[in-house]
């Protein structure tokens, strides 16, 4: 029975590798034709190859690509080693998704907001929605180290390390 | 956003300026703390400058100055920054050669405009570049030089594209038409020692960097780049006083002086012209540049502008002479 | 020379002198624990304060923030996978898994150790070997410097972790990174798609802590019970035989990162690497790096610390700054009215004497305020995971913008710290890819810099230390994957024997 389940994390193990590994040579080869050419600006006249702007580029891409397939016929034929791969949906949260996703908004808060609300009030915000989000319950906990130590970190940066962090609609008072 | 905010607060200003009258508030001046942006990372030539006139310039305003640095893109990203600051005379910019010279004429799409973005309060000082050869170089003068770099190829170092060592290099090329090939490093840190161990052959290396090397005699100065000879190497040449036609009237210096964004009162101009005119003559300050073998400049907000005219069209020259450009 | 060196003692022990040490090592460990705030910013936020200090009190507070800083960064790379300074990035690889198994103090400790003996080893090639060394800064020119970067490249196969291809692609991808922005020889774009904010490349420090810290931020709010991680951390004490096994690898680094120091523009954190890879490669169970091997903090901590008396050699010797901080060390002098270089052991030999007294001690100070530093920073590892992570998050942005001042930083950091989970997840080791990134420039700046200075292949091959990097990065090629191939082949026999049975 062990057996058994070691030959489908084998398999699992396996076929992700593969997965893995058809999914970089895919993206080296896009990378090769179309992102390099578009990206990078050679000039006309370049005296050596390895002076080219691109150079360095196509020779990590093709580096990329080459080891992806040598990477893809490892795990097509050797025989897998199961057992370091854990799965990787072992472990997660019964609601992982939904909170995969709160923590993407609230890293995104962190991204887009200061400018408008300034670092202080963000971090607040975030701070406490995380706290909650992790399970605190505490009113005293929750406000207390939710507002304490943003502030305290605020003031820091700011005056200590003189740091410009956005200060936002409060700008006159900060 | 920020449109709309800067829209509010320019409105909110001009409420102000009618209720209170423009004197009011450049007489309360300064209030609070004033920034000075510099667009370098902290450490570099710039950065300990803005830091020394932001020491000595908060004795003479008796208010907090601190330096804020906004480095990125070869500096063009802090100017554009402080372009866009709220014209009020508590943020400053430290303008220098790249800023308000070299980037207008590299870049080609900058973000700010060098004239109309910036109200200039005062020059304050200047650095001559020096042409340098290792001391085991059989060149002995700048025309020495260049009869060997018109016969066989040479190479020169500098501290990156679009420095000011970097354009000096391509003038001298571009005008003298000799055969040298750009060497760029990162900063001039790195590009002293090739020249020291003799991996380049020649560097128009700003004074301060190379001015040691200079005096223990590992690196030999062959000519300064600017107009006048330099008091700290007077026995120098320049190289438009040699006898070659093709380098009369070259002028290649680094220069330093505050700005402020453009529509900052004139009577705050005025304060921090007079409060710097105190700054450039302090025993400090006065050290200071003499340490970097640099010339203290100063003069009115007036004759700045003038400067960076005559600064973006000179190094515009160089630009199109040389063909340099970033896209 | 004796009445030199004696007058150079009564110049260096004041009050102030003492008073600027002290409080410079402190100041430095703190910052230098926070992300984000590096060794170089607190230097420069001290600079203003020496205006007024005279010579050797301000030299000696900066060179104090310095050392305080190279050592704090290992703080928070211990306790929460976000290395305070870069140099401290290859402390995570060790010291993070022994903080999860409830030795943070044990790690701290360790680090701090080697941190004092490296500093102290580097100080005594400062005082003595300076002259000597000093012309390696400039026997390294471009060719030179290029195989050094090989011989640094082959360190990847050490820190690939499970999968040595999947880590040579990380590796790969790091150096690809690296390429990002204004092409430094024509400045040209790459990469950079008209973006302002790309066009001086991703930030180092943004991508460093997205990379490590942030998974570990994701990873707690993902998972069903948060993993029983790092546990009180002052039970843990490293006992005098894991310190011995380790010494070895403290004294190694320590001068790898001597060398590495005296080489300008190298930098700390690729001989935190180097060492590491070393330690690893001769030791007798390479199986345990990663993992929480003590001697893997030891040798890289070793490693950086190294660094930190040895750039002040070509700085003192040649007046060379070979990194942004000896880079403001050097303006401070020169605000001082002296001139770091061969001219200031003539004219000024006793400030020299004075300042060399005060590094010596600053070994000293710096063990006595990292052992305190590590009481107070180490009950960080008893706040509960669920409190703990949101101010992390915090560190990581603030962090992030306080490098460039720009929000754009903070979504670089947010980016890479995505790419981190991601490669967290399917078993791609980040270090190779830290290592990439951070050689890259290097490696690609000498290679076109020898070609521009030479027609001629034969550059690459022009003096014996081209020769001698040669020989080492082809001999730890060969060495390195022939023990990765024996250690996979070893492991799938145990597998098969555990099949069959």
């Amino acid at each position: 029975m062990s057996g058994n389940t070691t030959r489908t994390d084998a398999h699992r193990g396996r076929r992700r590798e593969i997965v893995f590994a058809a999914l970089t040579l895919a993206a080296s080869v896009l990378f090769a034709l179309i992102v390099i050419p578009t990206g990078v600006t050679t000039p006309s006249s370049v005296k050596h190859l390895p002076l080219s702007p691109a150079f360095l580029p196509y020779l990590l891409t093709i580096a990329i690509g080459l080891f992806a397939l040598i990477h893809m016929l490892e795990a097509i034929f050797a025989p897998h080693i199961p057992g370091e791969d854990e799965d990787m949906m072992s472990g997660v949260h019964p609601r992982w998704k939904s909170r995969l996703l709160m923590l993407c908004a609230l890293l995104l808060v962190y991204l887009l907001v200061p400018d408008r609300l300034g670092m202080l009030l963000t971090s607040v915000l975030v701070t406490v929605a995380l706290l909650a989000i992790g399970g605190e319950r505490r009113p005293v906990i929750l406000l207390g180290v939710g507002i304490t130590v943003p502030l305290l970190v605020y003031l820091f940066f700011a005056h200590v390390a003189q740091v410009p962090l956005p200060t936002g609609i409060f700008e006159d008072w900060m | 956003m920020t449109l709309s905010r800067r829209t509010i607060i320019a409105a909110a200003g001009a409420v102000s300026m009618l209720a209170l009258g423009t004197s009011a508030m450049a007489q309360d001046y300064p209030s609070k703390r004033i920034t000075i942006i510099v667009p370098y990372s902290a450490g570099g030539a710039t950065d300990i400058l803005a830091r020394q006139v932001a020491d000595s310039l908060s004795q003479a305003l008796d208010e907090t100055v601190t330096v804020e640095n906004r480095p990125g893109a070869g500096a063009t990203l802090g100017t554009t920054q402080a372009a866009k600051a709220r014209p009020d005379g508590y943020t400053l910019f430290m303008g220098q050669v790249s800023s308000h010279g070299i980037a207008p004429a590299v870049y080609k799409n900058l973000q700010y405009d060098p004239v109309a973005d910036f109200a200039p309060i005062k020059l304050l000082m200047s650095i001559p570049n020096v042409m340098v050869v290792n001391k085991d170089s059989p060149y002995q003068s700048a025309a020495e030089f260049l009869a060997a770099a018109q016969s066989e190829g040479k190479t020169f170092g500098s501290s990156g594209v679009g420095s000011s060592i970097h354009l000096s290099g391509e003038m001298f090329k571009a005008r003298t038409k000799a055969d040298m090939t750009h060497v760029p490093f990162r900063g001039s840190g790195e590009a002293v020692p090739a020249l020291l161990a003799g991996d380049v052959d020649v560097m128009f290396d700003n004074l301060p960097s190379a001015m040691p090397h200079i005096q223990s005699g590992a690196l030999r100065a062959l000519a300064v780049t600017t107009p006048e000879r330099s008091d700290k190497l007077a026995d120098v040449p320049t190289l438009d006083e040699l006898d070659i036609p093709e380098l009369d009237g070259f002028a290649a210096r680094s220069w330093f002086g505050l700005l402020a964004p453009a529509g900052t009162d004139e009577a705050i101009v005025a304060t921090l012209s007079d409060a710097l005119d105190q700054v450039i003559v302090s025993d400090g300050f006065v050290k200071f540049a003499d340490t970097r073998g640099a010339q203290i400049e100063g003069g009115s907000p007036e004759a700045f502008s003038d400067f960076i005219a005559s600064e973006l069209s000179s190094w515009k020259t160089v630009v199109d002479e040389a063909g340099v450009t970033v896209e | 020379m004796l009445e030199n060196i004696a007058t150079g003692f009564e110049l260096f022990f004041t009050l102030g002198n003492l008073m600027a040490i002290t409080a410079g090592v402190c100041l430095g460990v703190v910052v230098g624990a926070i992300p984000g705030l590096t060794a170089t910013m607190a230097v420069a936020l001290a600079l203003p304060f020496t205006f007024n200090l005279d010579p050797v009190t301000g030299i000696l507070l900066l060179v104090g923030v310095y050392k305080g800083g190279v050592f704090g960064g290992s703080i928070t790379a211990i306790l929460i996978r976000a290395p305070g300074t870069p140099a401290a990035a290859c402390t995570i690889l060790d010291g993070y898994p022994l903080a999860q198994k409830g030795q943070a103090g044990k790690a701290l400790n360790m680090a701090l150790y080697a941190s004092c003996i490296a500093d102290f080893l580097s100080n005594l090639s400062l005082i003595f070997f300076a002259s000597l060394i000093a012309g390696l800064a400039l026997a390294f020119g471009p060719p030179e410097y290029f195989w050094l970067i090989c011989f640094s490249l082959t360190v990847v196969i050490s820190i690939s972790g499970s999968s040595l291809t999947k880590g040579l692609i990380s590796g790969l991808l790091g150096l690809l990174t690296s390429t990002i922005g204004l092409d430094l020889v024509y400045g040209t774009q790459r990469f950079t798609f008209d973006n302002f904010n790309l066009m001086g490349g991703v930030s180092y420090i943004p991508l460093l802590i997205g990379l490590f810290a942030l998974p570990e931020v994701i990873d707690f709010y993902v998972r069903k019970v948060a993993p029983v991680t790092v546990k009180t951390a002052d039970k843990s004490r490293v006992t005098l035989e894991e310190f011995k096994r380790s010494l070895v690898s403290i004294i190694r680094g320590s001068f790898i990162g001597v060398i590495i120091g005296t080489i300008p523009g190298a930098g700390a954190t690729a001989a935190a690497f180097l060492s590491y890879g070393e330690a690893r490669r001769t030791s007798k169970s390479p199986e345990t790096f990663g993992k929480g091997n003590i001697e893997g903090v030891a040798a890289s901590e070793a490693g950086n610390n190294g660094v930190a008396g040895a750039t002040l050699i070509p700085l003192l010797a040649l007046g060379i700054p070979g990194d942004v901080v000896t880079a403001v060390i050097l303006g401070a002098f020169m605000l001082q009215g002296l001139t770091p270089g061969p001219l200031m052991f003539q004219d000024n030999i006793t400030i020299i004497y004075a300042i060399f007294i005060g590094i010596m001690l600053s070994s000293v100070v710096l063990l006595g305020s990292g052992k305190l530093a590590i009481r107070y920073f180490a009950k960080i590892a008893d706040i509960p995971r669920h409190i703990l992570l949101p101010v992390v998050l915090m560190f990581c942005v603030f962090g992030s913008y306080a490098v460039q001042s720009q929000m754009f930083d903070v979504g670089v950091m947010l980016a890479f710290g995505a790419l981190g989970y991601v490669m967290m997840k399917i078993h791609m080791a980040a270090a190779p890819f830290l290592m990439g990134f951070i050689l890259g420039p290097l490696f690609e700046d000498n290679l076109r810099r020898s070609f521009l200075i030479s027609e001629d292949i034969t550059i690459f091959f022009r003096s014996p230390i081209c020769w001698i990097f040669i020989a080492i990065t082809v001999l730890s090629l060969y060495v390195g994957v022939r023990r990765e191939l024996r250690a996979t082949r070893a492991k799938r026999d145990a597998i098969r024997a555990g099949g069959a049975r």
